[in-house]
Formats: structure tokens, sequence, C-alpha cells
């Protein structure tokens, strides 16, 4: 179930608030904390009942692996066989044939690759839980019942693509979420930044996947990519993924507000950041701070001399990557993402102000920083590595220049007002605030600015007017049949 | 703001805005699937795919309408002039056609007519999605909403909730009540109806029949005179849209007609399209033989017609006035054909094919 479907908006969403505002209203705090994680299991099996089972067996073995953990920290090999099982898990359904199929080419050997159905949000549960095992076998973890337990793995708005959440930022919230009186303001609030989260999905990212989307295939299918077409299709997907996945973020966070909980943010406009290093404190936080955590500083981080640090960095990029889908683009995506990484380290050593001091410098941050993540983003979005070296090509002009159609169209690129649709996008990366922008006067955490969230009639009316244009596209857009243009047989 | 007022206000708002252009769709009914016209002068869309269930609930099931007969085909059917096929008792005709329709889609919509009660006759073609092999498909681009032609009543909310329906509602409410004008739309005489002179004029053109003169000669010419013997296809299109309807109405005649689509389009068909198409019209006429409900047409040896490109816009389409030829000859049960025709009715065709395409002369 997607936020962005008609089943989950009308149906499961309405129902489920409904439920749980009832049991807080009259005073069942643990049944209506109960009530979200049955939900958030529903949720789950919506997609595909066969794997619930697979989702409540992780749950049940790292909570009681994380049990005994807590109860003696020492426990080294315990802690092992739990990141392991998880481990394991992830990597039969996420890489086994991946690595089949590499084997096979390097090796002599014919295993056969597996059928096997990506479970739904893998990634993000067993990577929450291994960080829960690791804390736990520090002594960091809170004491916490199942069921406070299970609502923290599976609670639905962050189930399937995250945030990543920590137990030591959510499991306090599920401890005394029973007790804790619903709050209005903030539940208005999570209602505004759902709806936010809803336009950047509807009305932005997928408009933008119309235009880059066949670009994207055209380079698959081997077909050659012209100068526009490249720049238009890699900068529909820098936004249209930005757009997305915040929007996804935004929807998360707001549906958790509803539910008296808070969701930490996963994005803090990105494009604006005026080096890779910034990038990465901006675009996707939580697992940038879970590679840290949990990888970049176990290996030694910073501390054990430049070279070491830069191959730290390498490594955690290489398999922050692989981390994103078992195929080769996302694996180079990494390394490339690990190379930038080290170039801007090591040029922040050798010049650490330069750039940044003044306005010109930072522009000249911005573009560079920008045409490496775009670049990057080609070899993320392709499904082959020729693919993107063919979109690279042609954003490169090796292929030439072709200019628009009658229609507007140019090869595979729909119509030349795509440039149009990047244009606002940018704009709106550039100028507009974020999402934790607009809530940090709400939260106490900045000072209040003319964006700022508030019980208001202006949000009160940008809110109803992001909602209901976004539901009018949702629903009345998706009965719609195309029109016949000309006659086909 | 108190937030809970705040949180009501926000929703209640968002789906009154949200509900308003379902209503206007409810109350104007532009398609008049729910129910029957506001006003005598609001006339019918050419939007086939919605219209017809309209015409259907609202028209064909109401027995004030008086229409018995239904005309069933692609855009090559909606030329028929319906008042041609209005019978003795005074019982109209009314076109059901769906321009690009599959073979799947067009049965939905017979069986959607015929669960009505009121159709006694079926002018039906029988083009090329009938020898295709999935039974299933619908058309690529625009499919027919199936949601509307269905007997779930509950799925109607996909009529209501739509964007189509809700800009033809909108349309209908500026022009009568904002415009105060008559909007533009057809009556049944004339509904879905095109003729486009121009294309027809320019189809028969120097410079097009030049290009049609390289497609001829770049064509795997002559077609055989019978099919390749490997080729034993099956239709199941036939048995599943077309047979079981046929069979369970013994009552309704049906009058199956193969198009007149031009000798150059089958010249450049290709052996393999040709004779598939030509064995559907086999099965067709041997399983249908012993039904006394079914007649067959076939007009494609209409030398007048199919030899002659002045009468087509594209190598399918031909004019108006063979729909009207066509109409006279079936009401006179006139180019009758059946399973022992078939053998000289293709010989045939395949003579006069690669005749045309053999004297087929640069301009």
């Amino acid at each position: 179930m997607l936020f962005n479907s008609i089943e989950f908006l009308f149906v499961f969403l309405p129902i489920t608030l409904g439920i749980f505002l009832t049991l807080k209203r009259f005073g069942y705090g643990k049944a209506a904390m109960a009530f979200i994680g049955l939900a958030s299991l529903f949720f789950y099996a919506w997609w595909d009942i066969r794997f619930l089972a697979l989702l409540l067996g992780s749950v049940v073995f790292n909570y009681f692996i994380g049990r005994r953990l807590a109860e003696s920290a020492s426990h080294r090999p315990l802690l092992i066989l739990g990141i392991a099982g998880n481990l394991v898990c992830l990597g039969w359904f996420k890489y086994f044939n991946f690595f089949v199929g590499n084997l096979n080419l390097l090796l002599p050997t014919e295993i056969t690759a597996q059928t096997i159905i990506l479970p739904l949000g893998i990634s993000f549960f067993t990577f929450q839980q291994i960080a829960y095992l690791v804390d736990a076998h520090k002594g960091e973890t809170q004491e916490s019942n199942f069921i406070e337990y299970m609502v923290f793995v599976t609670f639905f708005p962050q189930l399937i693509a995250g945030p990543i959440v920590h137990h030591k930022t959510m499991m306090p919230q599920f401890h005394d979420h029973p007790v804790r009186d619903y709050d209005w303001a903030k539940a208005c609030m999570g209602l505004s930044l759902f709806a936010i989260g809803l336009f950047k999905k509807v009305m932005l990212a997928d408009e933008l996947a119309r235009y880059g989307s066949p670009v994207f295939a055209a380079a698959l299918a081997g077909n050659e990519i012209s100068l526009l077409e490249g720049w238009a299709g890699s900068l529909s997907y820098t936004l249209q993924l930005y757009f997305d996945f915040s929007g996804y973020s935004d929807m998360a966070i707001g549906l958790g507000l509803l539910f008296g909980v808070r969701i930490p943010a996963n994005f803090f406009s990105p494009y604006k950041a005026t080096s890779v290093i910034e990038f990465w404190q901006r675009w996707h936080m939580t697992l940038s701070a879970f590679l840290k955590d949990y990888l970049y500083i176990p290996l030694g981080g910073n501390r054990a001399g430049r070279p070491r640090r830069y191959l730290n960095l390498m490594i955690t990029m290489l398999l922050g990557g692989l981390w994103h889908g078992a195929n080769w683009t996302f694996v180079v995506w990494g390394g490339l993402h690990g190379v930038y990484l080290i170039i801007n380290h090591a040029w922040r050593k050798v010049f650490p102000d330069l750039l940044n001091a003044t306005p010109f410098g930072r522009m000249v941050g911005w573009t560079i920083t920008m045409l490496a993540i775009v670049v990057a983003w080609v070899l993320f979005r392709c499904e082959s590595v020729p693919a993107a070296v063919e979109i690279l090509a042609g954003m490169a002009g090796l292929n030439g220049m072709v200019l628009p159609d009658e229609n507007g169209a140019i090869g595979a690129l729909k119509s030349i007002k795509a440039f149009y649709l990047i244009l606002g996008g940018m704009f709106i990366v550039l100028f507009a605030p974020n999402s934790l922008q607009i809530i940090a006067a709400a939260e106490r955490t900045a000072e209040r600015k003319w964006y700022s969230w508030s019980l208001s009639r202006r949000w009160l009316a940008s809110t109803t007017a992001l909602l209901s244009t976004t539901l009018y596209l949702i629903v009345y857009h998706i009965n719609r049949i195309s029109e016949f243009i000309y006659f086909q047989f | 703001m108190k937030p809970k007022k705040y949180f009501s206000i926000t929703l209640l708002v968002t789906l009154t805005i949200f509900v308003v252009p379902a209503i206007i769709v409810t109350v104007i009914d532009p398609f008049f699937v729910i129910h029957k016209k506001l006003s005598a002068d609001i006339g019918f869309d050419g939007t086939d795919r919605y219209q017809n269930a309209g015409l259907i609930n609202s028209f064909l099931a109401d027995p004030a309408e008086r229409f018995d007969t239904i005309i069933l085909g692609t855009s090559m059917s909606q030329n028929f002039p319906v008042s041609a096929f209005k019978n003795e008792f005074g019982r109209n005709a009314l076109k059901l056609t769906l321009a690009g329709g599959r073979a799947r889609e067009l049965g939905t919509i017979a069986r959607k007519a015929i669960a009505t009660g009121r159709v006694k006759r079926v002018v039906w073609e029988i083009f090329t999605s009938f020898a295709d092999e999935n039974p299933d498909a619908t058309h690529k681009n625009s499919p027919l909403p199936l949601f509307l032609y269905n007997d779930t009543l509950a799925d109607n909310w996909r009529y209501v909730f739509n964007n189509d329906v809700f800009e033809n509602a909108f349309k209908i409410v500026r022009g009568k009540i904002i415009k105060k004008k008559k909007v533009k739309r057809s009556d049944l005489e004339g509904l879905y109806t095109w003729a486009y002179d121009d294309q027809f004029r320019k189809y028969s053109e120097k410079p097009n029949l030049a290009k049609l003169y390289r497609k001829v000669q770049a064509s795997n010419l002559p077609i055989p005179a019978s099919p390749p013997e490997t080729m034993r296809p099956a239709f199941p299109n036939l048995q599943k849209n077309l047979f079981p309807i046929l069979r369970e109405n013994p009552n309704i005649e049906f009058m199956l007609y193969f198009p007149p689509i031009s000798h150059y389009a089958y010249a450049v068909y290709g052996h393999k399209k040709f004779w598939r198409q030509m064995l559907m019209r086999k099965n067709l006429l041997e399983e249908t033989q012993e039904l006394k409900n079914v007649h067959v047409y076939g007009f494609d040896l209409n030398e007048n017609i199919s030899g002659s490109l002045q009468n087509y816009m594209d190598p399918n389409h031909y004019s108006p006035a063979v729909n009207a030829d066509m109409a006279k000859a079936m009401v006179k049960y006139d180019r009758i054909l059946t399973a022992q025709d078939w053998k000289s009715y293709t010989r045939a065709l395949v003579r006069k094919v690669n005749s045309f395409a053999e004297n087929f002369r640069p301009p």
C-alpha cells in the first residue's frame, strides 16, 4: 500500500486514525499502541501476506537477541549471531542472484539463479535492527516491552522506505506514548506535512518521470541519446528522485505526527549544497548517520591517518551504494561518491575556505557539486552501465545535438516542455524552504519566518489547496482513459 | 485557531472541494450513464468508450426509445447510416461502435446491450482483432473502461470520480448555464460519424500514390493461392468473444460482416497475416453454418470499392458511401457468404489483390 494509493488515503488511513483516536479518547493508551502495531502489520501484509511471517520473524529474533545482549552486554558471539542472522536474511533476498550471477561470470560455475521476491522494506528494517543490536551490546538501549519494540520496527509510516529510525529517538516516544495526551497541534502540523509530501510526489515527481523515464528506457534499448535529450533525462531524474523520496519522507513524518510520533527528518535541501560533503549531510540523512555510526566509525573513521580515512570512506560509500540495490550501477554510483568525498576532503585540507569565503566561490562550489551529483544519478538510475555511458555521452555532446521536431519532441524526450518543469523544480529546490525549516518554529528550534507553519488561516488554506489538488489528481485521473488520437487497429 | 478546529476545517473543506466535481458529474451525467438527459437539447458525445455505456443504460434499455438493432464494430462501422437499419416495425438502430475496438471490447459491449433484453438484431463488423491471439486484450492506449460494462453497480464511482467525465460535464455547465448556448454535440444519426474529405482526396493524389507504389513493389507478392501447409492457427478471440454470444442468443439475428478494406492493404499485409485473416473467416463460417440466426457478409470482392483507392483515406478506412451501400445490401441479405463459399471467395480475393498489385502503376 503506497501513501498515494486510493486504498491508503481513503480506507486504511481514515479507519486506522479513527480507531486510534477513539482508543486514545477513552483512555486506552496501551490498546492504541498495540492497535498501531496491528495496523502496521496489516499495512505490510497488504503488499504480500507471505512476507508478514518474515517481518514478524525478524522482529522476534532481534527482540530476544537484543534483550539478551542488554542483559549481558559483553556477549559478543550473540551480537555476531544477531548481525549475521540479519545479513544472511538480507543477503539471500537481496543479493543472492547478484552474487551468483557474478560468480558464474568469474568462475566456471553454473549455479542456478533463484526466483526470489525482494520483501518490501527489508533493507530498512534490517539496518534499523542491526543498529539496535549493536547499541544493546554497548548497553545503550532502553528497556522496552515487545509491543513497543514491534511498533518501533513496523510503524507503518516508516516501514517500507524509511527514514531509518534509531531506537534512541523512537523508543522513548513509544515508551510514554500510552500515557501521553494526543497533541492536536502536532497532528495539524502532520496533516500539512503530509499534504506537502503528497504534492511533491504526485504533482512534481510523477510529472518529471513522464519526461525522464523514456530517455532512460531509450538508452537501455541501445538508442543514441543527444545533448538536450541527455540533459533533460538526467535533470528530470535528479529532481524526480528528490521530490519522490523527500515527498515520501515528508508524508512519513506527517503520518507519524498524526499518530503522536516524531519521525526524524531525512532531507534538508540537499541540492542547495555547495560541496559533496555537505550534500551527504543533507541527503538521506538517516542513512548517512547509520553508515557513519555503524560502518565508517567502526572501520576506524578518521582516527588512523589520512590514507586509512579515505579507504574507510570508499568502503562505506561502496557498501552504501550496494545497499541501494544489487546491481553494479549502484556500486559504481557509491564508488563515484566515494571518489567525490575523498577529493572534497583532500581539497578542504589544502584550501580550507577557498570556495566558501565568497558568494562567487559558493556558486562555483554549487555548480561543481550539482554537476557531480547529476552525473552520479545517471549511474544510479540506469539499469546497465552501458546505458549510463550512453546518456553521459549524450550529455557531453558526443552524440551531437538534435533540435526539437514540429511537436517539440527530441528523440525519446516527449516534449521540450520538460525544461520548463525542470526550471520550476530547480526553483523550488533552490529557493523554497524545506519541510524541516517550515516546522522549525513550531518545534521551537528556530525563529519564526514568513513560511513558518502555524495554526493560521494561511496554512489552513495552503494545506487544503495542496490536499484537494493532489487528491483530485490521484482519484479523478486514475479512472480516465487517454483520448483516442488516431485510428489504430 | 484551535487545533481541533483547524484539523476539522482542513478535512471538511478538502473533502468538499474533492466531491464537488463528482456531484456535478452525477447531476449533469454527460454520457447519460446514470440517468437520462436533463434537457432534450443536450446531444451525444463522440467519446465512444463512455458514450456507449450511456446509450445502453439510458436509451437501449428504455422501451419508450424503440431501439432493437445495434451496430458493433470499429471506426470502419462508424459511418453506417443508422436509419438504413430501421425495420418495418419502425424500430431504430443504435450505433455502439468503438474506434480501434478489440474483440473482447466489442464482445463486452454486445453482452451488456443484449442483457437489456431489447436487442433483436446485431450488425457486427469482424475485423483483424478477431484473429489476434490474446482474447483478453483491450486497446493499448485507449482501453474500454470495463467498469462501465459490468454488473457491479459499485464500480460506478470510477465514472463519477473521473476527470474525463468531469471535463465533459463542465463543458455542458459552461455552455448551457454560464454562456446560455447550445453545447455542440451530435444527434444519434450523426453520432461517431467521420468524413475527412481532405484526407480522402490526398490519399489518391500523385505523391501518395507514388509512395504506395513503392510499398507494393517492396511487398512479398504475389500472395499464394492457398495458406502455407504448416499454418494451423487457433482463434481464441472467436471462441471467447463471439461464438458464445451467437449461441446463447438464438432469438437475436446476427449480421456479421467482413469490412471491405482496400486491395492495396491486402497486398502489403504479408502472406502470413493475410492467410491468418482468411483462416479466421473460414473458422467463423464453419462454426456458424448451423446457426440459423447468423448471416455472414463479405464485401471485399467488389472491385469498384476495394480496387479503387479513391474510396479510401488510408489502407483500411473507406468512405461513408461504402457504408451506405453495405447497409442496403445487408438488409436485402445480399453478399452473404457460407462455409462452402470460402474457397472460391478467397481464391477470387487473392486473384483480385494480385492483379491489383500487378497493374498498380506509378502515377
